[in-house]
């Protein structure tokens, strides 16, 4: 799920970057307040060899049958363990690395990876546990919103940037993107409860459980913004015409293409804002 | 490993390789906002200038040539649909920017050792907390993975993983990083480590 460089447009790109940076700054003021389970000092290392354990994690192939096999993405994993605000921070560095040092990811488009994985997937995968608890089924839900809410916002860029994924490319992305979050949520709840039996130290008290009406609710929000995504992505005629106005075809003008086509990239992060200040409010007052 | 090759790259010596990491960071975004913006296959004209760099760095061609290939299987995955939606040359133009942007990123990673891009990146007020992230995890990564490699090569002597033994494999793996990260930070601190 990573987005190379050269597949957005620059509109697209540039909106998401702009979110990212700041909220990165955000994130590592939150991350030095929460610093959940060892005082300041350890939380470095413990983040940066988590890091390492999530590149490493990734060579440990789970089967799941007719040969093939799905690795762990970890990043609700991350999120229980060591709250979203740190888990959001590694798994940026993680991509950073990827971009940088592994070809996995464009290095324009790193702030675009940054907000589907680390922000928007880490938030989505930490949502359901916050609000139900660290029972299997919440865990569950976490990882495979986690590789839902990345999948969206990955098929809702590239149709924003004029590339229509429709028809049976689109069943069959989709197919894929919903088995790979099944079984990271599979995964996920296999791996935590491995976690508390082996090194029960290393998991965080459980969070209080909060109403579960505002748990459906803010679980419904996400839903409906990841499946209005997937519905934007299967039917852009609206967007179709931005694709003359951006890179991917022919444009005589190259500034134009910087100024073209702000209108939707703006309107859908403001919806999206708006989904995930609901799902804040609604797990925050407990 | 391959990213270790990398690293090997990034430490030789060359005009580019000695070049301060800022001003290749801010060449290598220019390039690729050209390589961006410019429209059909006019970023086909960045392609000399990135070869002649290339030589300039002393690094291997092909080798590089081809570790950039690692991003076009996914290219051209949705070339391929972009073709079939009609569009071909649309298609071509991917496969072209994308292409070319992974040899820029490339060409920029072989030639910059990861302390000194860190150091760029800090220098732009990126904040330090995460800079010191990337730098543990990157320090630890072959550390980590090497064991990750054994359990599983271990794993495929007794036949290969099955899911419960695979979720075993990771727990042990979180347990002995987690052990890591203390034994670190105990040997940061006795160093004179101040956060």
């Amino acid at each position: 799920m990573h987005i190379p460089d050269g597949f957005l447009s620059p509109p697209v790109w540039l909106s998401f970057d702009a979110i990212s940076v700041p909220a990165i700054g955000w994130i590592v003021h939150r991350a030095k307040k929460a610093a959940p389970l060892t005082p300041d000092a350890a939380h470095i290392p413990l983040l940066g060899v988590m890091g390492a354990f999530v590149f490493a994690a990734q060579m440990i192939n789970f089967p799941v049958g007719l040969g093939a096999s799905g690795h762990l993405l970890g990043g609700s994993l991350l999120a229980i363990i060591l709250g979203p605000a740190a888990a959001m921070l590694v798994m940026t560095a993680v991509i950073v690395l990827q971009a940088l040092l592994f070809q996995d990811g464009g290095v324009l488009v790193v702030g675009v990876n940054i907000f589907n994985m680390a922000i928007a997937g880490v938030a989505a995968g930490y949502l359901p546990v916050r609000l139900m608890g660290r029972s299997a089924f919440p865990v569950f839900l976490g990882g495979a919103f986690s590789v839902l809410v990345s999948a969206a916002l990955v098929l809702w860029q590239l149709s924003l940037s004029g590339v229509a994924i429709t028809g049976r490319p689109l069943w069959t992305a989709s197919v894929l993107f919903a088995i790979t979050a099944v079984l990271e949520g599979l995964i996920t709840v296999a791996a935590i409860r491995a976690i508390g039996r082996l090194s029960p130290h290393s998991l965080p008290d459980q969070p209080q459980v909060s109403f579960p009406a505002r748990a459906a609710f803010a679980t419904l929000a996400l839903l409906l913004a990841t499946g209005g995504t997937w519905i934007a992505s299967a039917a852009p005629d609206g967007l179709q015409h931005l694709a003359a106005n951006i890179g991917l075809e022919a444009n005589p003008v190259w500034t134009s293409a910087l100024l073209d086509g702000w209108p939707a990239p703006a309107a859908g992060i403001t919806g999206l804002a708006c989904v995930y200040a609901l799902c804040t409010l609604g797990g925050k007052r407990r | 490993m391959r990213h270790l090759l990398l690293d090997q790259w990034s430490h030789r010596s060359s005009t580019i390789h000695s070049a301060d990491a800022r001003t290749k960071l801010v060449l290598l975004l220019l390039v690729l906002l050209t390589i961006s913006l410019a429209p059909g296959s006019i970023p086909l004209v960045i392609a000399p200038i990135l070869l002649a760099t290339i030589q300039v760095s002393r690094l291997p061609l092909n080798a590089l040539l081809i570790r950039a290939a690692l991003v076009l299987p996914f290219s051209a995955l949705l070339a391929v649909a972009i073709w079939f939606s009609g569009d071909s040359s649309g298609a071509a133009t991917l496969l072209i920017k994308s292409y070319l942007s992974a040899l820029a990123a490339l060409l920029f990673a072989a030639t910059t050792p990861l302390p000194a891009w860190t150091a760029a990146l800090r220098s732009w007020h990126v904040p330090a907390t995460l800079i010191a992230i990337i730098q543990v995890t990157y320090r630890y990564l072959f550390v980590i993975a090497e064991e990750a490699q054994t359990m599983s090569a271990a794993a495929r002597a007794r036949g290969g993983f099955r899911f419960s033994a695979a979720t075993g494999a990771l727990a042990v793996l979180f347990a002995r990083s987690w052990q890591r990260a203390e034994s670190v930070h105990r040997a940061m601190l006795a160093r004179g480590y101040q956060p």
